[in-house]
């Protein structure tokens, strides 16, 4: 039985495209962030919001779909890069790597209990608690 | 000199028994405490020496001596974080490196208190790295930069850190941001491991009567440094970044002589006032990455790198050019002034995961002086190498 569930997992993992992703926050959060806004909180280039308030950023633990495809397609860095911007920056006292949690319950719960926070989720879980600041760009076909 | 050349089958298990003491009491602190986040880092290194009669890296503090055979603990290092939020605006980091060069004997890299003043500004007051390299900062964290290790022609400064104050500003713009740092402190090195070996190989080798080499006459070197103030200004527009730094305070360097009666002044013990300049041009594009960096210690040395990496998913081919010349400030033997080197590096980096990555680089040095900057067998003054080496370097 586990193993079957694996394999189900394995085989959904890669249809979450970028298209089902969002990024959010709670829904009395006022920010207005651009991509490119979000990409400097999640790498580290910027620590508040454009009125001077702390960002919180939330990432979902590596291995997951939903991290793997923000860290490509947002934050247009690999795997290995992110890794290394925020191991610079812990190991030189400059900045604390975003909460890492392991799935879509654990972000809901902390962006609800964390106002200041900025995450993302799949969009069918982007309800009526959440606002969605950010979509994820549209794929760029080769 | 004392060597650390040891053989693969005769590895560290004193040393690693050391560390592991050392993890254990960072895991038990971390399990007692929920504002405690530990964290770390490690290189494990090994190199041997293709031609020439040896390689030496010279960072940090003379680590990096490879004559031959497989040699394991001359750059190895393991490292912890303890991050420590002690109130909303204070936290507390201490980063402990122990090092194959010191028998694994964990040593404060990095112990201080940071002041969060505002989103963009703080304060950091305790020990803390010397700012003065683009990669300072991150010299011992390998997965953080492609290269095998930092081009150590061009990190030559004998001191890499100094207990102090630093203020930090930053500013972020729509195309980019703007960190400005100012700091002041001081740090004395008794012994100066670094500057030792260097005197070492230049002045005290020693041959019998047939010309072979005996060994390293002992000698020891201080170097206290004072009213060291500095400055550092760091511009990043999208791919590219501009970085200066600037450092002027005094320095006393002393040069002794060891016999059985204890140590002997042969020159030195004088303050004299120091300065010291570095910039760094960096081009992170998209499959690319350049970078070039030069410096300038008055009186004393000038130096510089340059390197590209191509960047191409998880492979990162490599090449740097790096080269340094001295100007002899102090000199003991007037006929060996010539401190004049460059180094060739090939290299390759697989990221095997995240947070691991294996290198491999080949690195062909041509010493261009006089004097000689490791052993020298024939003693001609030249002492040319090619070396190579692998690492695995990882976070946690």
């Amino acid at each position: 039985m586990k193993t079957t569930i694996m394999c189900l997992v394995l085989l959904l993992l890669p249809m979450l495209s970028r298209a089902d992703l969002v990024v959010v926050v709670s829904r009395d959060n006022p920010q207005q962030l651009t991509l490119a806004d979000i990409r400097k909180i999640y790498l580290g280039q910027s620590s508040t919001f454009s009125d001077g308030a702390k960002a919180l950023p939330v990432m979902y633990a590596e291995g997951t779909a939903e991290r793997a495809a923000f860290v490509k397609h947002v934050l247009k860095v690999s795997e290995s890069q992110y890794i290394g911007i925020w191991a610079k920056l812990l190991f030189t006292g400059n900045g604390t790597p975003p909460v890492e949690l392991q799935d879509s319950v654990g972000v809901e719960a902390y962006i609800l209990q964390h106002p200041q926070t900025i995450g993302y989720l799949p969009r069918e879980l982007a309800d009526q608690r959440f606002r969605i600041i950010a979509e994820l760009p549209p794929a760029v076909e080769n | 000199m004392r060597s650390h050349q040891v053989t693969i089958y005769k590895l560290f298990p004193m040393q690693f028994c050391r560390f592991s003491l050392f993890v254990l009491l960072f895991a038990v602190a971390s399990a007692r405490a929920g504002d405690l986040q530990v964290s770390g880092f490690g290189s494990i290194v090994g190199g041997t020496v293709l031609s020439g009669d040896g390689y030496w890296a010279r960072l940090p503090e003379g680590a990096g001596q490879y004559q031959q055979g497989l040699e394991l603990m001359s750059e190895s290092r393991l490292a912890l974080q303890a991050n420590y939020a002690l109130a909303e605006q204070w936290d507390f980091v201490g980063q402990f490196v122990a090092r194959g060069h010191d028998q694994f004997e964990p040593k404060v890299a990095w112990l201080y208190g940071a002041l969060t003043l505002s989103s963009d500004r703080q304060l950091k007051v305790g020990r803390l790295r010397l700012p003065v390299y683009q990669y300072s900062d991150v010299m011992d964290v390998g997965v953080t930069y492609p290269w095998l290790r930092v081009p150590s022609d061009a990190y030559s400064l004998a001191v890499t850190e100094f207990d102090g104050v630093m203020l930090s500003q930053r500013w972020n713009w729509q195309a980019g941001s703007t960190k400005f740092t100012i700091y002041s402190g001081q740090r004395d090195t008794d012994p100066n491991r670094l500057i030792t070996a260097i005197e070492q190989y230049k002045n005290e080798q020693k041959f019998n009567i047939v010309g072979d080499f005996v060994g390293l006459g002992d000698i020891h070197t201080t170097k206290f440094y004072r009213d060291m103030r500095g400055l550092v200004l760091e511009n990043s527009i999208d791919w590219l970044t501009l970085r200066f730094s600037y450092l002027k305070g005094r320095e006393n360097f002393s040069y002794y002589d060891i016999s059985p009666n204890g140590y002997r002044l042969r020159f030195g013990d004088e303050w004299l006032p120091t300065r010291f300049l570095d910039g760094s041009v960096q081009l992170d594009l998209k499959n690319f990455f350049v970078v070039a960096e030069w410096n300038y210690y008055q009186k004393i040395y000038k130096s510089w790198f340059t390197s590209v990496a191509y960047k191409a998913e998880l492979w990162t081919p490599y090449v740097y050019l790096s080269g340094f010349k001295g100007t002899q400030r102090w000199a003991v033997d007037p006929l060996r002034l010539d401190d004049h080197y460059q180094s060739t590096g090939l290299g390759l980096r697989y990221d095997l995961a995240p947070r691991v990555a294996l290198k491999t680089e080949l690195t062909l040095f041509s010493d261009k002086g006089d004097a000689p900057v490791f052993i020298d067998r024939n003693r001609d003054g030249d002492t040319d190498a090619t070396a190579l080496a692998v690492s695995l370097d990882f976070s946690f």
